[in-house]
């Protein structure tokens, strides 16, 4: 494995501000921070960790233990309140699979609209456009709007529209649980394509076990602080409250 | 790619015109897209389609013709022409195209960030670009009113001024202006869920300042200088100027309405990108 590092966090914390009702935000403003009117909620306090090229990064923890703020900071949608985070090359987040496609317009154009997102031009696009199509499995229905879609094919057409997209880190939020177990099987095989092509992989999920399975190291967040480091000390007990 | 905490935001960056038309060039495939996918939305499962894009203002310009011509009396404005009333019609129409399409700039802005709480949380996405596109489709369905009013000015009026060349630099102006005017809305959205109350009252208030069924000499001489504050003022009297009378616009105002644009323009991308890192936290 090569030592280069892509994603460098470094101390690293995100504080949210809870409002009990909503003029209590407006009374903040207006006492310039002489006053108090919120509850203060730290998400995440002082993470840090580095991630190497080619690795494959699994972050596991209880619901609301600060994994998605984390993804999100990598990510670059939110900004941490302290600390720095340095991430080298082009990422595509799957936060969630098709949040960006709109139900009205088919399968196509979605793919269209997505990967311009994900930064390629149209004609691009246009290139991959079959291997999209192919690998998703949902065939004629490529051109059928996606709101006829079942939950399967809209999930297989956004994970095909994302790994088909050639950038330098992914990033997966909880997304092992969809799709049937022949498709997941696939899922993996596409990781370990990218792992051999040298992309970094940032996998997250409550699922303890299946994220070791596939993950070359493994991180654990507790309460939005960073326990373990290492992949023997992971506790690989089932989380009780799965969705 | 480097995120960090409140202090190093590039300031000085943000505030060069330059680096806002480099931005939103980087991302010209984007902008396009989605402004062709809005666009096509608008009329997404109606029965006629595409066929409102003409309907609608044809059928506008059409009452405006007949309350011109049977009900509304008072000749103010255009009776110079042959056919005064038709043309009064038209000067009115491309009022209130002008204003419409700020009204519409105002009303669509607020919610292109807002909602599509999507964009900002759960993918990767230049969230700058929201705004802009919702100003861009408003002003593509505008320029298709521009050319309706264009045609009936050949048909009714039967003349068409040289000045007409200057049309363009007036979209420019008013589209700098409108875009800026996105940014700021878009987020104050975000942040302020009133906004959208507080921009109704204020657009119903903009359209009784803005010079549309009334000439701005039948404002009494104290209050004209509240109306030139609004700078639809100038840019509508330019465009009736340019449109009908073959009047080159008052150069000192239209330039510093322009100056305005440019200042509201770098403004809004500034205070949207300023304040676009928390938007995920609010939403």
């Amino acid at each position: 494995m090569s030592s280069e590092i892509v994603i460098q966090v470094n101390n690293v914390s995100k504080r949210y501000e809870i409002y009990e009702t909503s003029h209590h935000r407006i009374y903040q403003i207006l006492s310039l921070g002489l006053m108090k009117f919120h509850k203060t909620f730290w998400s995440l306090q002082n993470i840090s960790f580095e991630v190497a090229r080619g690795e494959c990064l699994g972050i596991i923890g209880r619901n609301g233990s600060g994994k998605s703020t984390l993804l999100q900071i990598l990510a670059g949608t939110t900004i941490p309140t302290s600390g720095e985070v340095e991430v080298r090359g082009k990422v595509a987040a799957m936060l969630q699979l098709g949040s960006g496609f709109n139900p009205e317009f088919t399968g196509r154009e979605n793919v269209l609209v997505n990967g311009v997102i994900l930064g390629l031009s149209r004609k691009q696009v246009h290139e991959k456009m079959d291997d999209i199509i192919s690998f998703a499995e949902i065939g004629d229905f490529i051109d059928q709007p996606v709101k006829t879609y079942s939950n399967g094919m809209f999930v297989r057409l956004a994970f095909a529209t994302t790994t088909h997209i050639n950038t330098d880190i992914i990033l997966i939020d909880e997304i092992l649980a969809v799709g049937d177990a022949l498709f997941r099987q696939k899922c993996y095989k596409k990781f370990e394509e990218f792992r051999a092509s040298g992309r970094t992989i940032i996998l997250v999920s409550h699922e303890a076990d299946v994220v070791k399975r596939y993950a070359t190291r493994v991180i654990e967040l507790t309460h939005g602080r960073l326990v373990s480091q290492d992949t023997s000390q992971v506790s690989a007990q089932p989380n009780k409250n799965q969705q | 790619m480097k995120f960090s905490g409140r202090k190093s935001n590039p300031t000085l960056h943000y505030l060069n015109p330059l680096s806002t038309f480099k931005n939103l060039w980087k991302y010209r495939d984007l902008i396009v897209l989605l402004t062709q996918r809005s666009i096509l939305l608008r009329y997404k499962g109606t029965l006629l389609g595409f066929f409102w894009m003409i309907a609608t203002p044809i059928l506008m310009l059409a009452v405006y013709l007949f309350v011109s011509v049977y009900i509304f009396k008072a000749q103010w404005s255009g009776a110079e022409f042959a056919n005064p009333r038709a043309a009064r019609a038209l000067i009115m129409f491309c009022g209130i195209t002008i204003f419409n399409i700020s009204s519409e700039t105002i009303h669509t802005s607020i919610s292109s960030v807002a909602g599509n709480p999507n964009y900002v949380k759960k993918t990767i996405f230049p969230l700058e670009i929201l705004p802009f596109v919702s100003t861009a489709s408003i002003f593509f369905f505008g320029s298709i009113w521009a050319l309706i009013i264009l045609t009936c000015i050949l048909i009714f009026v039967k003349q068409l001024c040289i000045t007409v060349i200057l049309c363009p630099l007036l979209f420019v102006i008013f589209f700098l202006l409108c875009s800026g005017i996105s940014w700021f809305l878009a987020s104050a959205g975000v942040y302020v869920r009133d906004t959208v109350h507080v921009t109704g009252i204020l657009t119903q208030l903009l359209f009784f300042v803005t010079p549309i069924c009334y000439n701005i000499k039948m404002v009494p001489e104290r209050f004209r200088a509240f109306i030139y504050l609004n700078p639809l003022t100038v840019l509508i009297s330019s465009t009736q100027n340019v449109l009908f009378w073959d009047r080159w616009p008052d150069w000192t105002l239209l330039g510093l309405i322009g100056l305005a644009s440019l200042i509201i323009f770098q403004g809004g991308y500034y205070f949207f990108m300023k304040t676009k890192g928390w938007f995920a936290d609010v939403l």
